[in-house]
């Protein structure tokens, strides 16, 4: 394999010496932001050669010496053309201007923007961040994962849950990278939003299968998102005011042309709203000083550096958490007593980049990285009894996991020619898990005299595991026809004395059969070596990140997929995919599992015998141009687990095969935008899904005990019908909203009036039963969300 | 405990201020319908009794399900076959059972025989189970000693005392899997508290089967293996004043179980720790093991040796 990697590179490297080539590089930037274009087209008219920037803006295209006729092109931005002779290698630093009016909704592109037939690369949603800001949002507040989840393939969990489960994968089996960096917990507020802010992001690209070599560490899917930069050539900002928080965002040049910064934060404020409420409830209640609240923030900075053409530096940096308190002083007789909680859970996410390039064909990236996410949480209680002598009772108890990644990366983008684009590089990673330490302390004191009757700290010893990935990888223009992306990535892990290697190939191919329309297939292997444990019946922050160790085995998964994909009427996409995937090693909470104790390692309380099944197919039909644009998404889909073990203890089910929580047969969306006028947009979503597979107990039987001789006993058992056995109701709702722009003196202010949830459907979070007097147990059905309006005033400036 | 019950708390709260507002009954059929649910549960000595009845559908107001008594069941061992009738039981007999006879023939269990029970119900598919009546497992020897400490180092209530020590000296066969139980009695019938000091970690997943602790051998190497016993044995007497006093024998029950019983003794224990509101919401379902084919319920069985302490 080695030998192998060798000589690939080698032929790649030297392939062109001996050809009368040039070499035409350069960056492609927007020319009001000053900010690099990711995925911009440069073609050559004359020899009908292209390449696209890569995501820092570089780009570099090998031609014959001869007359060339070099487009550079980008959705929503005017193609430039250039034309001169090729006589010797040329630096062209191209900057483009964004003509996607600010009152307008179409995305408009070119005659030579890359089409869904032409790339490589299958099973990918690219969503602009223009979009996403658009589609109706639960409480007005646009979502980068809820978007996404309305793509075929891509499935939302409970209601208003910024979980995402992607061809028949769980929530920990994402790859969530900003800018390059992996975030574990990209959750607030119990799902119900996600972490990322749209004010900051410049691009979005999901990977649900055929994934390229450059990626790895995760089972289902890449989110890759990258942060702007910072405007080099103005400042600029955003302000926007909604109904549960608020936000800013300011960019600008600190230097112009050299260097700028972004910054944006965001707050909700119903602990603040709340607070005269709850003192008034509290004094009611003889309770005063009683407090409780409920808040989350993030913030986003970046700062970047050009040194020179060929050396950028960029930092950026990510901080969230969410915070839940509350503070109950009661007295009863001659006792009082305190009771605090306080718990809060975030992630700490930082890079420092720093971009060369080595010559016109070879472009590096060096990335230091650092992630954390972190989960605590303390409760105390405190009593006072007031006699003769004050005897103090004070028990606290603290929890507190996390996991800790610092990681340094190289990646080399090489352009030898039009046929080949290779990249290759890798990663180190150290990390430090600490999955659920807590302590327990009970003191004890009768007036000044105090004992500490228990201080003791139990649960899990902390982990260390170091990571370390090789990949390679090259978009190779076989023929006109034919292109293939073909790549492998070489994982090692090492814990607890154990390594674990994996090699990971990747392959992905495109068949052209004219201008409109293509075939695709990929097939690609995954290994996953950390874990998300989670609850199957809520999403919980205390769903616990885990790595492989001696006796948990990394997961692993291989997928096969093939697809149509066209381009009809002249700006109408459409798509099928069909995806089969196998997955080995998954990992769950045993049968009977307390999910939140901490009283025992983990380790005794998981499973690793788990086999995934998943198949099924996508259609997607999609308008990106014209005065209406939008989509349709539709999948047919199946998911399986089966946990099968010699070891009972280690079966779910019994080791018989059972539907995944979100095995959906039917998920549909229809996601519609309208320029009603110049000023007045109008969006609307709609959403069909079956229901989820949940466990409910059907019925019941008198257990054994029962039968035993003079047993008086009531014992029953109940019967789930099977793992995951009951269907839920389907899921359907309908939003919308209607955006009023207007332009201002100093900038554009942006009304948005919307409805989440039209019909007041009562989507199913959950069931439970219910004991009734009179008539017995009855089914009840949990929902959420009613119908919601919502109001949003932002302005750019 | 009491920490465990504040976190519980707090997050109940959450969620009933979250989705109490949005609770609605709703009509919906559940697809299953009632099965039938065949126990029959073989012991040493005694004869083979099974118990028919319907399942109940978790709508019903009624929590017993109908007992099936036109059904014909046929036991079947060693290449024959015999007839278990349906008996109806006086009241007195019935007084503690949720049923009016019982299915029975005089056959009682021999270890290592296979045995199979089919039941046949007009219109429905044949109810079979299977089960092999395991070999004991004897006591080699019981070594009695005194610990002293506390028997759960956790429970800072507890204070360290004297309490008898059992080291219990079996075969664990190799080659197989392994389930045991182990039950103390003494000889006026009471039955001493004790813990398993080698298996306490994993006490949670510990099953009791009317006063015996069940457990698999793996954690036990094989051949000649001791299981320790903390009893709590002294206590029980603590007001006898006498210093010459005679502690009652003890008598040292080592089941072992068929792979049937244990599964479905394992996972009943893990279903009732798990059940609850709050339960639901923090501990992962768990479904009881059945062995009946098309229906519900276990055939399975217990063997067992004893050896009486002379105290």
């Amino acid at each position: 394999m080695k030998n192998c990697i060798i000589i690939s590179l080698f032929i790649l490297f030297t392939s062109h010496i001996w050809a009368q080539n040039y070499t035409i590089s350069g960056y492609i930037t927007d020319k009001e932001s000053g900010e690099t274009l990711i995925g911009a087209n440069v073609f050559d008219e004359s020899s009908l050669e292209g390449t696209i920037s890569n995501t820092y803006g570089f780009y570099s295209l090998t031609l014959s010496a001869a007359e060339v006729k070099l487009n550079f092109s980008y959705i929503g931005f005017t193609p430039q053309t250039t034309t001169f002779s090729l006589i010797k290698d040329t630096v062209i630093n191209v900057v483009l201007s964004n003509d996607l009016l600010l009152e307008e909704v179409e995305i408009k592109a070119s005659k030579n923007q890359e089409k869904i037939q032409e790339t490589t690369q299958m099973s990918t949603v690219e969503l602009p961040v223009q979009q996403i800001t658009k589609i109706p949002a639960l409480l007005g507040e646009p979502d980068v994962i809820k978007a996404l989840q309305l793509m075929p393939g891509v499935q939302s969990g409970s209601e208003g849950s910024s979980g995402m489960y992607v061809r028949g994968g769980g929530p920990g089996q994402n790859l969530f990278l900003l800018d390059g960096v992996p975030v574990y917990n990209v959750q607030h507020l119990f799902g119900f939003f996600s972490v990322f802010d749209p004010n900051a992001i410049k691009s979005v690209n999901l990977y649900k299968g055929a994934f390229p070599a450059r990626y790895g560490g995760r089972l289902s899917s890449v989110v890759d998102i990258k942060l702007k930069e910072g405007n080099l050539n103005e400042f600029k900002g955003n302000v926007g005011v909604g109904l549960i928080m608020s936000k800013f965002m300011l960019e600008g040049p600190i230097k112009k042309n050299k260097s700028s910064f972004m910054v944006s934060a965001r707050r909700t404020y119903i602990d603040i709203l709340a607070r005269p409420f709850i003192a008034a409830s509290a004094r009611r209640n003889d309770l005063r000083g009683s407090t409780t609240g409920y808040y989350f923030y993030d913030a986003i900075a970046k700062w970047n550096y050009i040194f020179s053409q060929k050396d950028k530096v960029f930092l950026s940096f990510y901080g969230g958490r969410d915070r839940f308190f509350a503070t109950i002083n009661d007295d009863y007789g001659n006792t009082e007593s305190i009771f605090k909680t306080d718990s809060g859970w975030g992630n700490l996410v930082g890079s420092l980049r720093w971009n060369h390039q080595f010559t016109n064909k070879l472009f590096a990236n060096t990335t230091a990285t650092l992630s954390r996410f972190k989960l605590g949480n303390d409760i105390a209680l405190k009593e006072e009894t007031f006699e003769e002598l004050t005897y103090r009772d004070e028990v606290s108890f603290g929890y507190e996991s996390n996991v800790t990644d610092i990681g340094l990366k190289v990646n080399f983008d090489y352009l030898p020619s039009p046929s080949h684009y290779v990249r290759f590089g890798g990663k180190y990673i150290h990390h430090i898990f600490k999955p659920g330490v807590s302590n327990f302390k009970y003191e004890v004191a009768i007036d000044d005299f105090s004992y500490t009757e228990i201080d003791t700290i139990f649960g899990n010893n902390n982990i260390i595991a170091n990571e370390a990935y090789l990949f390679i990888e090259d978009d190779w223009r076989i023929s006109d026809k034919l292109k293939a992306n073909i790549g492998v990535h070489l994982s090692s892990f090492f814990v607890e004395k154990k390594h674990y290697f994996s090699a990971q190939p990747r392959i992905s191919m495109r068949y052209r059969f004219d201008d409109k329309q293509s075939i695709k297939a990929s097939f690609v292997t995954m290994n996953q070596n950390v874990h998300l444990l989670t609850n199957t019946s809520i999403d919980l922050p205390t769903d616990l990140w885990i790595p492989t160790t001696a006796n948990i085995k990394p997961q692993q998964s291989w997928q096969a997929a093939a697809g149509w994909s066209g381009t009809f009427f002249k700006n109408i996409e459409f798509s099928v995919e069909a995806y089969y995937k196998r997955t080995n090693n998954l990992v769950a909470y045993r049968e009977g599992a307390n999910t939140i104790a901490t009283d025992r390692p983990f380790e005794e309380k998981i499973t690793n015998a788990g086999k995934g099944e998943s198949y099924g197919a996508e259609f997607l039909i999609q308008k990106k141009r014209g005065r209406f644009s939008g989509w349709i998404g539709y999948t047919l889909a199946w998911s399986w687990r089966t946990f099968e073990s010699d070891n009972p203890n280690l079966e779910i089910n019994f080791g018989e095969r059972f539907p995944f929580r979100y095995d959906r047969r039917h998920d549909l969306s229809i996601v519609g935008m309208y320029k009603i006028r110049k000023n007045i947009l109008f969006n609307a979503t709609f959403i069909f899904a079956t229901g989820n597979a949940i466990n409910l107990i059907q019925e019941s039987s008198l257990s054994l005990d029962k039968f035993a001789e003079n047993d008086i006993s009531f014992s029953e058992v109940k019967h789930y019908g099977g793992r995951n056995g009951f269907r839920a109701e389907p899921y359907h709702r309908l939003d919308w909203s209607f955006q009023f722009i207007k332009e201002k003196k100093r900038g554009e202010r942006i009304w948005t009036v919307g409805c989440y949830n039209t019909y007041n459907r009562k989507n199913p979070f959950g069931y439970r039963w219910v004991q009734r007097r009179s008539s017995g147990r009855k089914l009840t059905r949990l929902s959420l969300f009613p119908i919601i309006p919502s109001f949003n005033y932002s302005f750019s400036f | 405990m009491k920490v465990r019950f504040i976190v519980y708390y707090l997050f109940l709260k959450l969620g009933i201020i979250s989705f109490s507002a949005c609770e609605t009954v709703v009509d919906i059929e559940l697809d299953n319908q009632v099965q039938p649910v065949l126990n029959c549960l073989l012991l040493e000595d005694t004869t083979f009794n099974a118990f028919l009845f319907e399942s109940v559908l978790y709508t019903e107001t009624d929590y017993i399900g109908d007992e099936l008594k036109d059904a014909e069941i046929v036991l079947k061992y060693n290449n024959t076959s015999t007839d278990m009738p349906y008996i109806s039981l006086s009241d007195e007999e019935a007084y503690f059972l949720p049923v009016d006879g019982i299915y029975s023939t005089n056959l009682k269990p021999e270890q290592g025989t296979e045995y199979t029970i089919e039941a046949t119900l007009n219109g429905k598919p044949t109810i079979t189970a299977k089960c092999t009546f395991p070999y004991q497992t004897n006591i080699e020897q019981v070594d009695t000693s005194i610990y002293f400490g506390k028997l759960d180092p956790l429970d800072f209530d507890d204070e360290a005392e004297n309490y008898l020590r059992l080291n219990i000296k079996f075969n664990n066969e190799a080659g197989q899997k392994n389930y045991y139980g182990i039950k103390i009695r003494n000889q006026e019938g009471q039955n001493p508290y004790f813990v398993l000091p080698d298996l306490e970690s994993f006490e949670e997943d510990i099953p009791y089967y009317r006063g015996a602790r069940i457990f698999s051998d793996e954690f036990f190497s094989n051949g000649l293996s001791d299981l320790e016993l903390w009893v709590d044995y002294y206590s029980m007497f603590e007001f006898e004043n006498d210093p010459d006093f005679d502690y009652p024998n003890l008598e040292v029950v080592l089941l072992t179980l068929n792979e049937e019983m244990y599964n479905y003794l394992y996972s009943s224990a893990r279903q009732t720790n798990s059940s609850g509101f709050l339960e639901e919401l923090f501990f992962e379902p768990v479904n009881v093991y059945s062995n009946v084919n098309n229906g519900l319920g276990i055939f399975a069985a217990i063997s067992g040796d004893t050896l009486v302490l002379e105290m």
